[in-house]
């Protein structure tokens, strides 16, 4: 039988099954309770009792009933002659009270899941639009799954992962990553890690739990609030493009440079962009000061940034451009022939890319980046004059054809006089994807511009 | 929720015993989180097979029935490594659950009573844990104390709410 003194005696059982419950066992101790649990009747029932009690904790705080409420109740202000029929009557009612609202809150759903081809729980496969109710706890084995809650807020998840649902717009995520698109509705979305919470403010973001345990955090737009589990612990913002680590051991949050390829499903969604290479850093505003020409605005080594510039543009003449077909381009004299143009008529996306590298060593510092989109390519602008010239149409810092002073870089189609370095751009066959090769130093920018078709 | 569904007397008495099945549940599956995970699929599949149920028979024992077929399969599931109940054991504390008087609901307006007993701080220790679901972890790092201590206090609160219970209980039956 449990008693108040059972802690205080030799026998080791009550902390056993309290450390079961509180999932804090190693496996010895796990056998050691298992092995009790076999052969002592006493021990099962101390192990049943104890988890009885359990439950009924769960249900009494989670109850908005307290007991002073019940005070009021002329049956419990005569402790003498209390009539038990009545309190047994309302405990009943109250009892039944709380598990409608327990019942109905665990059987409502609040998310569904619509899985990719294949995809699997550790249970078995994922219906289509199978129901996740408040508490459901995942483990994603293979493929990958998007889960609509009530509240409006989308998450994609990638297998491996594993996470509970709590409500209509929370979850914990115990491993693996996600990104959360959350609209109005979804305003204050949070996700929930063993390190850390992070609480939506109109945004995009991504989360991932790693293998260390810590949490990392993107933001692709708008902003979130990030905060480590510790109650000291200050929120703090994160801005878009903006990237955060919550370690695991010291709940720290570090900041972490930000990159854009857990969002692609989402910019494929918005944009022409259909695919691109790690490398790539896909930004949906294009700061003015890169617009204006100047420099040393976004540095980082290898990083190659993408940026649309502005859109459905159509084009009311001719459009000089550097390339035009497809092919390799390693020579200056592939370029800028006369037939290279966007034939007026024609409606156009403009992306600028940027390579800015950060180190401060006089090394020209090399950067590899593929780009797929999922409309045909017409045209590429890679000299400094092209750039220039089509300013006015293709630069939102124009207005009217009007342009503040502006100045361009541009890449170089050749090889370098030792022949160790070349900026080299590839446009395939079919148009769609573009591959390219930049060389430059800290004292320099490589820029052009891509220009796509417009639906 | 459909009406239909609500006013069905299959669901009242699901409802009714709600109670009862997650003390069940958690007692044979041990973790607080997945034992509310396999209590859904198994009030799910009690909604499913309610016309095997006779009207009149034991609610209770049926759906035990039901929810050991569910709880055996979670076993399955788990890593062998980690596993507490094997099949016989399984068996054997089932059978201990089935053969004990359902006091539940004594047991919970008696738990009310003892809890106004308790000293504030332990209230707010069990309120955080129990009602806000809170890791020991945090628990430990708001006292400022390590969570060893944190559980072990946890433990003795638990000791001495089932010994108040216990008490409360006895001491009404004999009016």
């Amino acid at each position: 039988m449990i008693t108040e003194n059972s802690a205080d005696r030799e026998d080791p059982l009550p902390e056993l099954v309290a450390l079961y419950f509180d999932n804090r066992y190693n496996e010895r101790e796990l056998r050691q309770l298992q092995a009790r649990l076999k052969s002592d009747p006493e021990a099962r029932l101390f192990f049943i009792q104890f988890s009885t009690l359990q439950t009924q904790l769960e249900w009494v705080f989670t109850d908005s009933t307290t007991p002073q409420e019940w005070s009021h109740l002329p049956a419990l202000g005569k402790p003498r002659r209390k009539n038990w029929n009545l309190i047994a009557y309302i405990t009943v009612c109250v009892c039944l009270l709380s598990a409608s609202i327990f019942f109905m809150y665990m059987v409502t759903p609040v998310a569904y899941v619509f899985p990719q081809p294949n995809s699997q729980w550790s249970s078995g496969p994922i219906a289509p639009e199978e129901t996740l109710l408040s508490g459901s706890k995942r483990q994603l084995l293979k493929g990958e799954i998007e889960i609509r809650f009530e509240s409006g807020s989308i998450v994609n998840l990638k297998a491996p992962a594993i996470f509970t649902i709590h409500g209509t717009n929370e979850i914990f995520l115990k491993e693996g990553k996600l990104v959360a698109d959350v609209p109005k509705s979804g305003h204050g979305f949070t996700v929930e890690t063993r390190t850390g919470r992070i609480v939506d403010l109109g945004t995009s973001f991504s989360v991932n739990v790693g293998a260390e345990l810590n949490t990392e955090i993107k933001v692709y737009r708008g902003k979130v609030q990030v905060a480590g589990s510790r109650e000291t612990d200050r929120p703090r913002e994160i801005l878009a493009n903006e990237a955060v680590q919550i370690d695991s051991v010291t709940n720290a949050i570090q900041s972490r440079d930000y990159t854009s390829t857990d969002f692609i499903p989402l910019i494929a969604r918005d944009y022409a962009v259909d695919h691109f290479s790690d490398s790539v850093i896909f930004q949906e505003q294009l700061p003015d000061q890169i617009a204006r020409g100047e420099f040393q605005v976004l540095e980082r080594d290898g990083a190659i940034f993408l940026f649309p510039e502005k859109r459905d543009i159509l084009l009311s003449k001719n459009l000089p451009v550097s390339i035009s077909q497809p092919g390799d381009y390693r020579a200056e004299e592939q370029i800028e022939k006369e037939t290279d143009f966007v034939p007026r008529g024609m409606k156009v996306d403009c992306y600028r890319v940027y390579y800015d590298p950060a180190s401060n060593h006089h090394d020209m510092i090399q950067a590899e980046g593929v780009v797929h989109f999922h409309r045909p390519i017409l045209g590429v602008i890679t000299t400094r004059n092209r750039l220039s010239e089509t300013d006015a149409v293709l630069n939102h810092l124009c207005a009217g054809g009007a342009c503040p002073p502006l100045q361009h870089q541009e890449i170089e189609i050749r090889a370098s006089k030792d022949g160790t370095h070349q900026d080299i751009l590839s446009l395939s066959e079919d148009r769609k994807t573009l591959k390219f090769t930049l060389f430059t130093g800290t004292s320099y920018v490589d820029e052009f511009r891509i220009l796509v078709a417009s639906p | 929720m459909n009406d239909v569904i609500v006013n069905n007397e299959f669901f009242q008495q699901l409802l009714r015993h709600q109670g009862q099945l997650h003390a069940y549940v958690l007692s044979l599956v041990g973790n607080t989180s997945d034992a509310r995970d396999v209590l859904q699929d198994i009030n799910q599949c009690l909604l499913e097979k309610q016309n095997s149920f006779t009207q009149g028979t034991n609610f209770l024992a049926w759906s035990r029935k039901v929810a050991f077929y569910k709880i055996q399969s979670y076993w399955r599931d788990q890593s062998r490594s980690r596993v507490l109940f094997d099949d016989d054991l399984l068996n054997s504390m089932s059978e201990t659950i089935n053969s004990m008087p359902d006091i539940y609901n004594e047991q919970i307006e008696a738990m009310r009573s003892c809890l106004t007993q308790l000293p504030e701080d332990k209230r707010t220790l069990m309120q955080q844990r129990y009602g806000q679901f809170l890791p020991l972890k945090s628990i430990a790092d708001y006292w400022g104390k390590s969570e060893k201590a944190i559980s072990v206090m946890l433990l003795r609160i638990r000791l001495r709410l089932q010994d108040c219970i216990q008490k409360t209980i006895a001491a009404r039956t004999r009016f």
